[in-house]
């Protein structure tokens, strides 16, 4: 009987002995995962972190642009150039076309396989629904010759528009009332910047709703506008716009111009 | 070593950004898709930069014939739409003054291709129109 008493005793003891190892063995093994739980949180947090810093970076360059464009944008709507080129300094020779070889002359124009609907001839189709394929191509000038990329200079502020603004008569096409969609073609631009400035100057007219910028080919754009209702628009652009105006054509729906900002900075 | 840093985080930006789904979509277009930067201008002002011409195609119906000479996949990935063909000459709208005419100039090796710049949403709008119709 002594004997079993001793022998359970042993075992017991043998049991807490092994219990022991295997409560220390987790207990180690919890250790080290704890450690390497916080180690992963670590490593995450430094990724998150990275992650921030990243997004701000993007933020700061894309804050950066906006910046960029506001100040160009109060540039243009000062009236000053963004793209004069420094008295004295040549201009930047101007970039080849891409695919287009340099050619001395006009390709021929031997075929034209027209889309669907060809535009008929005399009076263009308002403007806004014309599929530029169904234009015919106009008749350019040999060697068409891109406008140089100048270098930014600190323009000089211009003079004040109404201090720049001669008296004139009024011209043969003054009253004249424009309908609701009207083709503008206008130039001479010498760069982005100008067009941008006339652009958004046509745009502050009262009774104008839409400015696009249909084409743009050499110095010459064509602008499609649209009117709140019949108008006198040339009449409105003589008193509103800073620029000289310099009629060539005009009918109701059809005016060519040839425009030159009043200030110093612009179009010339 | 900062600056290594800041190299590192913006290709990881943009290399994030070059995942992006659509086909051909180049990472500057993120600019577009914020808002960022105007379509319609920056076609303008690169077209006044390259010194091409730039076409507005606000309206603009694509002929479908005019992919025959190039796929619309190939279109979609550079971002470029046929506009019209005169005799041997092929007036192509394109998103960006550097398209990869390849297949063009592989396939057609006498075509000319005469570039104008357009507006990427009014371009993109365009080759949908003829995806609908193919």
């Amino acid at each position: 009987m002594g004997d079993a008493l001793r022998h359970a005793d042993d075992i017991e003891v043998g049991a807490q002995e092994r219990a022991r190892a295997i409560v220390a063995s987790a207990e180690e093994a919890a250790l080290k995962a704890r450690a390497d739980a916080h180690r992963r949180i670590e490593e995450t947090g430094a990724q998150f972190n990275e992650l921030l810093r990243m997004k701000d970076n993007l933020l700061e360059t894309m804050r950066g642009v906006v910046g960029d464009f506001e100040h160009a944008i109060a540039r243009v709507e000062r009236g000053e150039s963004l793209f004069t080129p420094p008295a004295g300094v040549p201009a930047a020779e101007p970039p080849a076309p891409v695919v287009q070889p340099p050619v001395s002359a006009p390709p021929p124009r031997i075929e034209y396989q027209p889309p669907p609907e060809p535009e008929p001839e005399p009076e263009p189709p308002p403007a806004a629904v014309q599929p530029v394929a169904a234009e015919p191509e106009p008749e350019r000038e040999p060697e068409p010759t891109p406008p140089p990329l100048p270098e930014y200079v600190e323009p000089v502020a211009p003079e004040p528009v109404a201090a720049a603004r001669s008296p004139r008569t009024a011209g043969p096409h003054d009253d004249q009332i424009f309908e609701p969609r009207v083709e503008l073609d206008a130039g001479p631009f010498s760069d982005f910047a100008s067009l941008s400035a006339f652009e958004r100057a046509l745009a502050q007219l009262a009774m104008v709703d839409d400015v696009y910028v249909r084409r743009l080919a050499e110095d010459r754009a064509l602008i499609e506008l649209t009117l709140s209702e019949p108008s006198p628009l040339l009449a409105a652009m003589f008193e509103s716009l800073p620029y000289e105006l310099d009629v060539r054509s005009a009918n109701r729906s059809k005016l060519v111009l040839n425009v030159h900002a009043e200030s110093t900075a612009g179009t010339r | 070593m900062d600056e290594l840093r800041t190299t590192l985080q913006e290709e990881a930006i943009f290399e994030s950004l070059a995942r992006r789904a659509r086909p051909g979509e180049r990472k500057e277009e993120l600019l577009f898709d914020l808002g960022l930067v105007s379509e319609h201008e920056f076609a303008l002002e690169a077209a006044a930069k390259a010194g091409l011409p730039f076409a507005g195609l606000r309206g603009f119906e694509a002929d479908p014939r005019l992919f025959v000479y190039l796929p619309l996949p190939i279109a979609l990935r550079e971002r470029v739409c046929p506009l019209l063909l005169v005799g041997d000459s092929l007036k192509l709208a394109s998103v960006y003054p550097d398209p990869d005419l390849s297949y063009l100039e592989r396939r057609f090796p006498n075509l000319r291709v005469d570039l104008t710049l357009a507006p990427r949403a009014e371009l993109l709008r365009a080759l949908d129109g003829v995806a609908q119709t193919l």
